[in-house]
């Protein structure tokens, strides 16, 4: 290997999604488990079975992201490290962790109650499960495994397609641990056979691996034609190669393999030790403090959280940048991709919302400036008047919200810096207008699009502000949440917290947190969605099934997002131009629009209508108040839409307002260095899978929100559920095919 | 001896021969350098191609890390009446456009790499253009495209699992029922 420059070896890594993120979620599962059950009992749980785990799922890792990966399909020697790592390294240390019990008890405890027991209280799956690692099964497939997969033909197979390569990987790992599952032993599970059979079985394994392993080092030509002619980056010929991969198998190989013989055989024969009884075991710790997970009970982000000026820091940087964008957007080029107001607020702005919506909640509206300037402006003019009672609902906000998702793609806003700044200047005026008028947060609360988008789309967002015990609030008779005191001001959205539910109408302001006197609110985590399926009656929304508007609101947030998609498409762009050519601007932009009212508020209202008229027919309820409890059903799928289009602006738009940042520095005279525009655009191969993955995870989430829904109606839940599960089927269907249309727009940036 | 086995093999195996960018498609020895060209998809299909190249000091094989190669492709075939529409996460450059291989773009650091367009079917000509130093050369290699793949025939595991979770919930379900008949007792998963 001393021809090959080390540095592009070692900086061979790569950003597999599914190794990354399943095994750090693995990692993360465990951790949370075991932290609970060493706390109770420590001394089944040492330090040790972590550091073994975390060691397992880091030799995967290493496996499969590292240089050993990338250079595997050159060098045989290097795959076959890969192999040994995945084969004998990684399960007997991820089984060394006894993970049954602190992965079950790492995941959300409705999700183990509800989703898992059934299946490992089966019986029949128990049976299963102990036919699969009996060693007279593990071990043959172990073996069989091994030999399949080196037989040429196959090595082959899964050295020319990345497809056949990641399932012989699966295979090794999975038989691997099945195969080393009884020499473990991973409490609780209990041996088959008595643990001398462990020497045999472990000693024909290595006869197995010898065999092999001989065969590749003393065969006289090249077994894997593709190792032949593969460029010879080092000093090996293909053949040393071979050979070299048959040492690494065979000795390293061996030694795994009689380790525990060694140490089986030395237990068997020493005199058995004393075990310690339940007196003599370490006091068993209290266990930790079980309870939801609270984001402001975390050490430092709780403290920075509800520090008092918190939010005024936040929204003051948050003004500063708005006020950026502006300016960039009335006095700098009018080209959209060149441009801040162009670029920060239609890209960035809408990934990071969507990524903190989806990660936390909705911590825009927390960061909010214009509620800034509104709170600024209050110090004049301290509204005071009542929202008229008329305007009492979210009609005149799902018009608002409608018109804003128009002007977006249809007046293609996304590339006018100039109008891009005259709406955020609007913006401003209208929150200071309406708020300086109006008492409490009514233009959030009544008016204001983006509020209306966040509030939608944060009810299945993973975390709430709510109560931390509701016990605590029963005895609460001044209710300084929602009318606040002396020194903080209480929720001027009008929720009271022990009767709110979910995030609608929720700015995260904190509110309500600083004014408890008891300090029994706080961001708890919630089961995404899990508030969409019982419809209590919620402090301010009320219930969902008596509330058309909010329906209303829920269905345009829903198809806007699937009609959003379709504005960009180069199909639909090309019917555009061609009905502007053939009718003349006017006409087509009247016919566009009737196509988007239909789209996004007809159809969509129609279909619940319809739909809650079918469902009807079997439970005796109004068919408005299932059409607007079910709607909300659909914000899963309707979020999913939005995530997958959003991905794709932040996959390609990432870097975009570097070089902005550099051409403003230069035209205001801070240097004049000319900005690089050819920033790289990350391209990013998978983003179709991913966004078909957010769309997945939305219809499953949707259809599971519908079929409890549907439950707690009737016992006959079918006939209620299924034209809901249809319309959902379907609106996924048509997001899997926007997701693979092309797309008109460029997304390298453009040069003045 | 063996370096003539391996010489004689290549052009038997190359087509088995992976990289990051999947299989070989040509390989050219110029100026003391020896340049081999991968492409993904395996067959090459119109649509995004993933193109990498390794660069070798010849003879003594050592990679070359700091040669600039620049790449293009060019249809050789009269143009298709209905082009290809690349996808969205592609759609950068233009046919023709001569794109910059970096080893950003592959993971494998001693190859250098870029996405090419192939707007349809049919012979092109992947013109690439070497530079080291003070020399430089170019060349071209003739390419075979064949008709793009449907995305559902590459997506469908990830729609596939949709389907496959809701039947694990029916089982669930079937379990649940099952265990309702048999006893009243609730599941239990106790540490």
């Amino acid at each position: 290997m001393t021809n090959l420059p080390a540095e592009s070896v070692l900086y061979s890594w790569a950003f597999e999604p599914v190794p990354a993120l399943g095994l750090s979620a693995a990692a993360l599962v465990y951790f949370l488990g075991w932290r609970g059950l060493h706390g109770q009992v420590p001394w089944r749980f040492p330090v040790e079975r972590l550091v073994s785990f975390l060691g397992g799922l880091a030799a995967v890792f290493v496996a499969l992201a590292s240089p050993l990966d990338a250079f595997a399909g050159w060098l045989l020697v290097v795959h076959m490290v890969q192999h040994l790592l995945l084969t004998m390294v990684a399960p007997p240390l991820l089984l060394l962790g006894w993970p049954m019990l602190p992965l079950l008890s790492g995941l959300p405890r409705g999700f183990t109650r509800d989703g898992l027991a059934p299946f490992l209280n089966s019986p029949s799956l128990h049976r299963f499960g102990r036919f699969l690692v009996h060693p007279l099964f593990a071990g043959p497939l172990f073996i069989f495994s091994n030999l399949f997969w080196h037989a040429p033909a196959l090595y082959e197979l899964a050295l020319r397609s990345p497809g056949w390569h990641q399932v012989e990987h699966l295979c090794f790992l999975v038989t691997a641990i099945l195969f080393w599952w009884p020499v473990v032993q991973p409490w609780p599970s209990r041996p088959a056979l008595p643990r001398w059979v462990m020497i045999p079985y472990l000693l024909a394994a290595d006869l197995q691996n010898t065999v092999l392993a001989g065969f590749l080092s003393f065969y006289g030509e090249v077994l894997y034609p593709a190792y032949a002619a593969a460029p010879r980056i080092s000093g090996l010929s293909a053949l040393d190669d071979q050979a070299a991969a048959g040492a690494v198998m065979w000795v390293p190989g061996s030694m795994v393999f009689l380790i525990p013989v060694g140490i089986i055989s030395i237990r068997y024969l020493s005199p058995r030790r004393h075990r310690l009884t339940i007196q003599e075991k370490p006091a068993v710790r209290r266990a930790r403090r079980a309870g939801k997970f609270d984001l402001l009970r975390v050490p430092v982000i709780g403290g920075v959280m509800r520090w008092k000026f918190f939010r005024p820091a936040l929204q003051s940087a948050m003004f500063a940048l708005a006020a950026l964008v502006v300016l960039d957007g009335l006095f700098g080029p009018q080209v959209g991709a060149v441009n801040l107001a162009g670029v920060l607020p239609w890209l960035h702005w809408s990934g990071i919302s969507a990524i903190v919506l989806l990660s936390v909640g909705n911590l825009f509206c927390m960061a909010c400036p214009f509620t800034f300037a509104r709170d600024l402006g209050r110090k004049i003019f301290p509204g005071t008047r009542e929202w008229p009672r008329a305007l009492r609902s979210k009609w005149f906000a799902v018009v608002v919200l409608a018109g804003f998702f128009w002007a977006y793609e249809f007046l293609d806003l996304w590339d006018s810096p100039w109008w891009t700044a005259w709406v955020i200047v609007f913006y401003f005026s209208g929150a200071v207008l309406v708020d300086g008028v109006f008492k409490n947060a009514s233009y959030c609360k009544y008016v204001c699009p983006i509020g209306q988008f966040n509030f939608v789309a944060s009810l299945v967002s993973p975390m709430e502000v709510r109560v931390r015990e509701a016990d605590v609030c029963s005895g609460c008779r001044t209710r300084d949440c929602i009318k606040g005191n002396d020194v903080q001001r209480g929720c001027e959205l009008l929720l009271f917290q022990p009767r709110k539910s979910g995030n609608m109408d929720c700015t995260f302001c904190l509110d309500c947190v600083k004014a408890c006197p008891r300090d029994n609110v706080g961001i708890l985590a919630v089961t995404p969605g899990s508030g969409l399926i019982a419809d209590p009656r919620r402090s301010s929304a009320g219930r969902f099934a008596r509330r058309p508007d909010l329906a209303a609101l829920v269905l345009v947030f829903v198809f806007a997002a699937f009609a959003n998609v379709a504005a960009m498409l180069v199909p639909v762009r090309e019917m555009e131009d061609a009905l502007r050519r053939m009718a003349g601007p006017q006409v087509s932009g009247a016919a566009w629009f009737a196509v988007f009212v239909f789209a996004v508020v007809v159809l969509p209202i129609a279909l619940a209508r319809v739909c809650g008229w079918i469902s009807s027919a079997t439970t005796g309820q109004k068919p408005s108040s299932i059409a607007n409890g079910f709607a909300a059903a659909l914000v899963p799928l309707g979020f999913a839409m939005w995530a997958a289009h959003i991905s794709f602006h932040i996959f390609s738009g990432a870097l975009t307002p570097w070089p902005i940042l550099v051409r403003i520095a230069r035209d205001i005279g801070f240097h004049s260095a000319v900005p690089a525009w050819d920033v790289s655009v990350p391209v990013f191969e998978g983003l179709p899978g991913l966004q078909i993955l957010f769309l997945g995870a939305g219809l499953l989430c949707s259809l599971w929100i519908l079929w409890r829904k549907s439950l707690a109606l009737t016992r006959r839940a079918m006939p209620v559920f299924l034209p809901w599960a249809v319309v959902a089927a379907a609106l996924y269907a048509v997001g899997i095919w926007l997701i693979f249309q092309p797309i008109d727009m460029p997304l390298a940036v453009t040069p003045p | 001896m063996r370096r003539l086995l391996v010489i004689a093999l290549f052009p038997a195996a190359s087509s088995l021969l992976r990289a990051d960018g999947g299989v070989t498609v040509g390989q050219i020895e110029r100026d003391g350098l020896r340049v081999t060209a991968f492409a993904a998809p395996v067959p090459v299909r119109a649509g995004p191609l993933d193109v990498t190249f390794l660069v070798q000091e010849i003879p003594s094989n050592r990679p070359v890390t700091d040669a600039r190669i620049e790449c293009s492709v060019r249809k050789l075939d009269p143009p298709s009446p209905d082009p290809v529409r690349l996808p969205a996460w592609c759609s950068t450059v233009a046919p023709g456009t001569r794109v910059l291989a970096t080893s950003t773009h592959s993971r494998n650091k001693l190859l250098s790499g870029a996405y090419l367009p192939l707007t349809g079917p049919g012979r092109w000509e992947l013109d690439i253009r070497v530079a080291r130093g003070p020399s430089a050369f170019s060349a071209a290699i003739p390419l075979s495209v064949a008709a793009p793949q449907p995305p559902l025939s590459i997506w469908w595991p990830l729609i596939a699992w949709v389907p496959v979770a809701i039947l694990v919930y029916v089982w669930r379900g079937c379990l649940v029922r099952a265990k309702r008949v048999a006893g009243p007792s609730a599941w239990t998963v106790n540490p």
